[in-house]
């Protein structure tokens, strides 16, 4: 080729490579900018603040790059590329894949450091999202349905455990409570030939031994596998159908002593195909040709639905849709993940029924709506208030834990149950009464501070009680709880209380004793 | 920053070569490249930026100093001073905490040392700078007398965090003088896109298996297959990760008029230990002929006490850890051996099985790099030869293999000078026949892979969340 020709030919290069940066710089800040992908469920990184911290360490330019490769131009199309890219890759098994990346493994399955975990520490809901799919291993593509690996062990079970046993404590007998241990996919459609991870109900089965006897553990996974050839579990989403739920709620109503609905008493509403969560998270094409049809089975009893703003607040919400209009997805019941609703149904039977659940918990819903009066519903991993207060407030005769087996291997999630359970804003509050009213109290009554409980004898070389100089040991139940103060003044026991709390004792709560005996 | 970023490509470099190219006074030109090289760096370091500033301003008086009292006394505190300042800079950055542990391990002391994080690449511009004292003192090259000119040759952000190791001799002339050639800035696009693929297409996708195999929580339950794929893979990743930010840095050199030479020539095509430092990062392994080995008297005088020295200082340079001296060390035993043997002896092997001898001890070389914790390394080292209680293969290796067959053909062939080849054996038929098509091929190529690269990093940020959480 001659010079000219080599010359115009490198123009033209340098002015098409110039071109294409150019047009997406520019494009990048003309384009409007949305703030929440559709496609992945997430609010994009915003522009970040500027402090002089920020820049110094590093992050304030790191999160640009974050907020460049967000709100880069036609990202969906782009992303869309890559799939491309990655299909064309190598060659997809029609029947099987096995994909191990960190959406799926976002909890250490270490389960080495589980002993020492404290589940006081609570971490913050930004954090419960990276949680992601809880104690998964991996996600198994097996004829067209994400079946995650299940990686958690007994020892989640132990803590998670605890924790239901500490509801149990607190409440009175009267109250129900019940433990449904959910088992996902792999229960009923892992390949035996292929078979990976712990075993989902033998976990629940050993969760459901650990608990106290007051406690009522509902089993489903041995009825929901006799269905298991009906549509009970979307291919493409991680969560169960309504009908799965149903066989569930069937279940749930056995052990609680109810009449469930029969499955003929549904209206049916087809709402279509959707893809659901494991096909974006994975974006494999398997996935994407099987799909999955959202079938609602509607309830016909009469009730009135409150998404409730206020977490002290029962009554004042606005109204909410049970099956959302405008998601055609495992979105749609009971309008989503939200903090706290209310359902007020038609039965008249005096049973008021309190769900702690996460976002399978939605599906199961309306059908509890058909055999409670009312119906609270709790996210555990958004609610901000207290269900001690709840649940004495609200004269609550029933309490149900639907937890899929992979949160309740989650530590993030256990510590997030336990966290809501609030008693100590409760007994805050009880402290606040008893201060206005002292005459409650008979002549004689002692105060002191409760600093921490143990079922085993603690001295001074435990790290509970290392910095505390004069402590008293109390014998309360099987619990041995250790105090410090005596004094009969309200006044001053409250300043001892938050002296302690300062110190680090953040559950420190009042304890009453008259003639020696612990009355409160 | 880093070249595999949207931030770098799509508004750094535009911006860079609109200003660069806006004006023809080279004053401008070489104070736009200092200017946006700092920004470079300091978008990473914004704290070491002053250190890379303070560090190459005191080896450029270094330099004129050295070369106003040549031949005296005073030249050589001049170089002396210069050594001690700049490895004492990397051993202050980089060793002292690996001195410290290794010291308390010794000697059962606790002596606590104070963390820094370490600057991006100071391995790099130390070595640069000592490369340019030492030249001026050898008489080789001429100090630069434009504090301007030398902190551009310090910073120029191309090849300042990763790579190559350029010297001064090699582009002195043009700090001072550079030409504008169409074909050079377009030759340098292509280089620019191709590395960029290599890094984007390649390298992090071979990452992402590596963190598969082994970062797995579970390393000694891997299959003996499993842990050779994921050492193979790490051996994929390193290559064109490395020898793509080498491409990157020489296309960009190219487009704003500097020639680097290259840093890497098909290493795993070598056929004996010696051929593949030739061809494995050349500049870093002539700096060490050059600097070290052929100073202490090379082959001549204590032959293989230099050899091992040099080999254990270059794997030290890769990292503040045993392992890396290791398997530095590794390099040099066969070396060593290799001269023992005699390679008039050697080439009577045939090729293929000499191939499989290199690539067998460079695949392992890796695994001995990879880990930095040596009980790690043990539980990776028993699976690959299968004396640990494991199983061969596991089905799933079979899935992902398969999943990415044409991936892993495409990286394995890319390892080898495939294009050189087909050049060479069709060149005279394509230049005759179809010389316009090639060429528009070749540009539609370059804009191809950039895009490629461009879907990649935007899909790195795909970020899927499951709850239904707005």
């Amino acid at each position: 080729m001659g010079a000219k020709r080599f010359n115009k030919a490198s123009s033209l290069h340098l002015i098409l490579f110039t071109a294409v940066l150019v047009l997406c710089a520019v494009l990048f800040f003309v384009v409007p900018k949305i703030n929440i992908s559709k496609m992945e469920n997430r609010k994009l990184t915003p522009f970040p603040v500027y402090s002089w911290q920020n820049l110094v360490n590093g992050s304030y330019l790191d999160s640009i790059d974050l907020y460049v490769a967000d709100h880069f131009p036609y990202r969906d199309w782009w992303v869309d590329v890559v799939d491309q890219y990655r299909n064309a890759g190598g060659i997809k098994d029609g029947e099987i894949a096995i994909i191990e990346n960190e959406n799926f493994s976002m909890e250490s399955p270490d389960t080495s450091k589980l002993d020492s975990v404290d589940l006081n520490i609570i971490q913050d809901s930004i954090k419960l999202d990276n949680a992601k799919l809880g104690s998964a291993k991996g996600l198994m593509i097996y004829d067209g349905m994400g079946i995650q690996i299940f990686g958690g062990s007994n020892k989640y079970s132990k803590l998670f455990a605890s924790v239901i046993n500490d509801y149990r404590s607190t409440f009175d007998s009267s109250i129900n409570i019940y433990y449904m241990g959910i088992p996902a996919h792999g229960e009923y459609y892992m390949p035996d030939d292929y078979k990976k991870g712990n075993s989902e109900s033998k976990n629940i089965a050993f969760t459901a031994s650990l608990l106290n006897p007051p406690i009522k553990s509902i089993f489903i996974a041995d009825y929901i596998k006799q269905h298991r050839d009906e549509y009970i579990f979307f291919n493409t989403d991680h969560h169960w159908t309504d009908l799965g739920s149903y066989y569930a709620y069937q279940k749930f109503c056995e052990v609680a002593a109810l009449k469930a609905t029969p499955i003929e008493n549904y209206d049916i509403e087809y709402r279509g195909r959707f893809l659901g969560s494991l096909y974006q998270l994975t974006r494999d094409q398997r996935l994407k040709e099987k799909g999955d049809s959202l079938i609602i089975h509607k309830i016909r009893n009469k009730y009135a639905m409150k998404v409730l703003d206020n977490p002290k607040n029962y009554t004042k919400g606005s109204a909410g849709q049970m099956y959302y209009k405008w998601n055609n997805s495992y979105g749609c019941y009971i309008s989503g993940d939200l903090p706290f609703e209310r359902f007020d149904s038609d039965v008249k039977n005096n049973r008021r029924l309190v769900v702690i659940k996460n976002s399978f918990g939605n599906a199961l819903i309306p059908h509890m709506v058909q055999n409670f009066e009312t119906v609270f519903v709790v996210d555990y991993r958004y609610f901000e208030g207290s269900v001690y207060d709840l649940v004495m407030n609200q004269n609550i005769t029933d309490i149900l834990f639907p937890i899929p087996a992979f949160s309740s291997n989650t530590v993030s999630h256990i510590q997030r149950i336990k966290s809501i359970l609030k008693i100590n804003d409760a007994k805050k509050f009880e402290q606040i009464a008893i201060k206005q009213t002292p005459k409650e109290y008979p002549k004689g009554t002692i105060f002191k501070v409760q600093i921490c409980s143990s079922k085993e004898h603690l001295d001074t070389t435990s790290y509970l009680l290392k910095d505390v100089a004069k402590y008293s040991e109390y014998k309360y139940h099987n619990y041995l709880i250790y105090l410090v103060g005596n004094t009969a003044s309200y006044s001053e026991v409250e300043k001892l209380r938050l002296q302690m709390v300062d110190a680090g004792y953040n559950d420190a709560l009042i304890r009453v004793f008259l003639n020696g005996e612990l009355i409160k | 920053m880093v070249f595999a970023s949207l931030t770098f490509l799509y508004f750094f470099l535009p911006l860079n070569l609109i200003l660069y190219y806006s004006s023809n006074n080279a004053n401008y030109r070489n104070f736009i490249l200092t200017l946006f090289s700092f920004v470079f760096y300091a978008w990473g370091e914004p704290i070491w930026v002053f250190l890379l500033i303070f560090s190459a301003t005191v080896d450029y008086w270094n330099g004129l100093f050295i070369e106003k009292y040549k031949g005296t006394l005073w030249a050589k505190f001049g170089i002396v001073s210069t050594l001690v300042f700049n490895l004492g800079i990397l051993f202050f950055f980089k060793y002292s905490g690996f001195i410290y542990d290794n010291v308390n391990a010794l000697f059962g002391t606790s002596f606590q040392f104070p963390k820094y994080s370490l600057p991006i690449g100071i391995s790099f511009y130390t070595f640069q700078t000592i490369s340019y004292v030492i030249d001026v003192y050898r008489g080789e090259v001429k100090a630069q007398r434009s504090w301007l000119k030398f902190m551009m040759f310090v910073s120029l952000y191309h090849q300042l965090v990763a790579g190559p190791i350029v010297r001064y001799s090699h582009i002195m002339n043009e700090i001072d003088t550079r030409k504008f050639r169409i074909r050079d800035i377009s030759g340098g696009i292509t280089r620019f896109c191709v590395g960029l693929f290599k890094k984007v297409a390649i390298a992090n996708i071979a990452a992402e298996l590596v963190v598969k195999y082994l970062e797995n929580p579970e390393l000694s339950s891997l299959s003996t297959g499993e842990m050779w794929f994921g050492v193979i893979m790490f051996s994929i990743q390193i290559y064109f990760d490395f020898s793509g930010y080498s491409d990157m840095a020489i296309g960009l050199g190219r487009m704003f008029g500097f020639h680097y030479h290259e840093n890497f020539n098909y290493p795993y095509i070598a056929k004996t230990a010696t051929d593949f430092w030739r061809r494995w990062h050349i500049s870093l392994g002539t700096f060490f002929r050059d600097y070290v080995y052929i100073p202490m008297g090379g082959n001549k005088k204590n032959g293989y006490l230099n050899l091992f020295i040099v080999w254990g200082l270059t794997g030290l340079w890769h990292g503040a850890n045993w392992n890396f001296i290791f398997w530095g060390l590794l390099f040099g035993i066969l070396i060593m051996l290799e001269r023992l043997i005699t390679f008039k002896r050697i080439n009577t092997v045939p090729g293929f099985l000499l191939r499989i001898y290199l690539l067998f001890a460079v695949v392992l070389g890796w695994a001995l790099f990879y880990f930095t914790d040596s009980s790690k390394l043990l539980i990776c080292f028993k699976s690959l030869f299968h004396v640990a209680n494991v199983s061969w293969w596991d089905y799933s290796l079979t899935l992902t293999i398969k999943e990415n067959i044409y991936w892993l053909i495409l990286s394995v062939v890319l390892c080898m000078p495939v294009y050189q080849y087909l050049v060479k054996k069709y060149r005279n038929v394509l230049l005759v026949k179809n010389s316009n098509t090639l060429y528009w091929a070749g540009i539609a190529f370059s804009i191809a892979l950039l895009l490629i690269s461009t879907a990649l990093m935007v899909g790195k940020s795909y970020n899927p969340f499951i709850y239904y959480r707005f």
